[in-house]
């Protein structure tokens, strides 16, 4: 049975759990919405569109006991090297790794072409701003660096938050930073040829680099002083890879691997980056608060208002 | 450049190229640290905004003054505020304004407009943490779409005076979920807050008004925090 609303959907209370596929700026206030209607979550990447969603998506997780998952397999399944080796304890307490993304998303000004038939195009936009229907926007195409939904900043944060949901999330799972959320960002301009890059601090000293000139994609650098005790590495519970482990959660009310409050904290990487670039200068960040200290410009830009009538 | 550019937007709509007006992007980093650069810039946006640019222009001009808006691009965007086109987008400025006659606008429109503009408002007011003691009556609004905004603007408010009107508000049995949604969000901050007498008392009165199973366990589960 297929529905317009997903309000209907959430409303059956024969359904236990859901998966949330929606294009990106849809994905907090389904989530939200079905953990107030008593269901489990299974959401896709980038879980956030904006940095106020995800303290909102946690809240609502815990309010009403669900169990909530992230969406990237690839935390876990295509970083092992890295991971192994530094909850192996091959590395010491000066550790910095890098990751690597391509573009922060864009406008929009494609021309309106007629709305097909059957298609609510009000329904798709949501809470995003209005603008006229134009198939681009909305195609079945994921690419971050052609135009598609997921290029337009309306809908999405582009590579920065979809692939960098997969890779700030290796590269938090690596270094054991999955709790936390950086303290600063520092931004390094662009010289010469070399693209600007970025540097997350993370109050236990840990450095999260972003297209640091010269560093692979999950390049840990180290010192390999003052090594840091081998641990045993966090793992999938039950079978079935990320999926499995939600479902066994479900079952068990353990906490998946991916739990929310995981999958935002790497989430925040990619909207402080995104604003970093954005406003092409160094923040600070106070996780607790969720607000940049005594920064009024950057506190602009934890948010946007959403269009009537959806409302977090 | 940034002339060209301001020209260009004076007739800018769908379909035309988004570059165009990069020039203007660039003059919101490029003024940050220059008042009077900067101030001409948004002057030269609220004339956008004030006159007869298509839709598209002045969506544009609402997403700058979202970053470089103060106090004096306000009468602009609240003007915007009641037109059901622009209505979100003058919000999407407002919302992100610190200054309080951002918040004053939203808080002057809302009684003048209705249906959906007005749930947008109240919404933008939730999100500022702004505008309980106008909310509070909205929460017996005969038209139950306004008293499910209000009340979810309250729990985002969170504050003990939200947490109040949301307990002195009269049942309302196809929005109790809602509400008890919205009191719990306050309840929560009150427990932050170190005020864990205030918060108990909240998950008490929702158990005594016999909830359904899921906000139950929920009271429940914040009685036990």
């Amino acid at each position: 049975m297929a529905y317009n609303d997903f309000r209907e959907l959430l409303a059956r209370e024969d359904i236990e759990a859901v998966h949330v596929a929606t294009p990106d700026h849809w994905h907090t206030l389904v989530v939200t919405e079905a953990c107030r209607r008593g269901k489990d979550v299974f959401c896709q990447k980038p879980e956030t569109l904006t940095l106020r969603e995800g303290p909102i998506m946690v809240e609502y997780a815990r309010r009403y006991g669900r169990v909530v998952s992230g969406g990237s397999q690839r935390v876990l399944e295509d970083y092992r090297g890295a991971v192994n080796q530094a909850w192996g304890g091959k590395y010491g307490k000066a550790l910095a790794i890098n990751v690597i993304t391509n573009n922060l998303s864009h406008a929009c000004n494609l021309p309106p072409e007629p709305v097909p038939d059957g298609f609510d195009w009000e329904m798709w936009l949501g809470p995003a701003p209005w603008a006229p229907f134009n198939a681009k926007r909305c195609d079945g195409n994921f690419s971050t660096v052609e135009n598609s939904w997921r290029s337009y900043w309306d809908y999405s944060g582009g590579e920065i938050t979809d692939w960098g949901a997969h890779h700030f999330g290796g590269a938090t799972f690596a270094v054991d930073v999955r709790e936390l959320q950086p303290q600063e960002v520092v931004y390094h301009p662009a010289q010469g040829t070399q693209k600007a890059h970025l540097e997350f601090v993370y109050p236990n000293g840990v450095r999260i680099t972003h297209c640091k000139p010269g560093k692979q994609n999950i390049e840990v650098d180290s010192d390999e002083k003052n090594p840091i005790p081998a641990k045993p590495v966090p793992s999938y519970k039950g079978t079935g890879g990320i999926i499995g482990d939600f479902l066994h959660c479900v079952r068990s009310r353990e906490k998946p691997f991916r739990d929310i409050e995981l999958a935002i904290n790497t989430m925040s990487l990619c909207h402080l980056g995104t604003i970093t670039y954005r406003l092409q200068r160094s923040l600070k960040w106070d996780a607790a608060k969720q607000t940049f200290p005594g920064d009024a410009e950057a506190n602009r830009f934890t948010d946007r208002a959403r269009r009537q009538p959806w409302q977090l | 450049m940034l002339d060209q550019a301001f020209e260009a937007l004076k007739t800018y709509d769908y379909g035309m190229d988004r570059h165009v007006l990069d020039p203007i992007d660039e003059a919101v980093v490029t003024t940050r640290d220059d008042p009077a650069a900067r101030k001409d810039l948004e002057s030269k946006l609220v004339a956008i905004l004030q006159g007869s640019a298509p839709r598209d222009a002045r969506d544009f001009v609402c997403r700058v003054l979202r970053t470089v808006g103060t106090a004096a691009s306000v009468p602009a965007l609240e003007a915007l505020l009641a037109d059901a086109e622009l209505s979100h987008m003058a919000r999407y400025a407002l919302e992100r304004i610190p200054e309080a006659k951002a918040g004053q606008a939203l808080e002057r429109q809302l009684p003048k407009v209705t249906g959906l503009l007005k749930i947008g408002v109240i919404s933008s007011l939730g999100t500022r943490g702004e505008g309980v003691s106008l909310l509070r009556p909205l929460l017996q609004d005969p038209d139950e779409a306004i008293a499910r905004a209000a009340a979810k603007a309250l729990g985002s408010i969170a504050s003990a005076d939200a947490s109040k009107a949301l307990a002195s508000a009269k049942a309302r049995p196809a929005l109790d979920a809602v509400f008890a949604d919205a009191s719990m969000a306050c309840a929560e901050k009150l427990l932050a807050a170190g005020h864990a007498k205030d918060a108990k008392a909240v998950y008490q009165r929702l158990l005594k008004g016999n909830p359904g199973p899921v906000i139950r366990a929920a009271a429940e589960r914040g009685l036990k925090a």
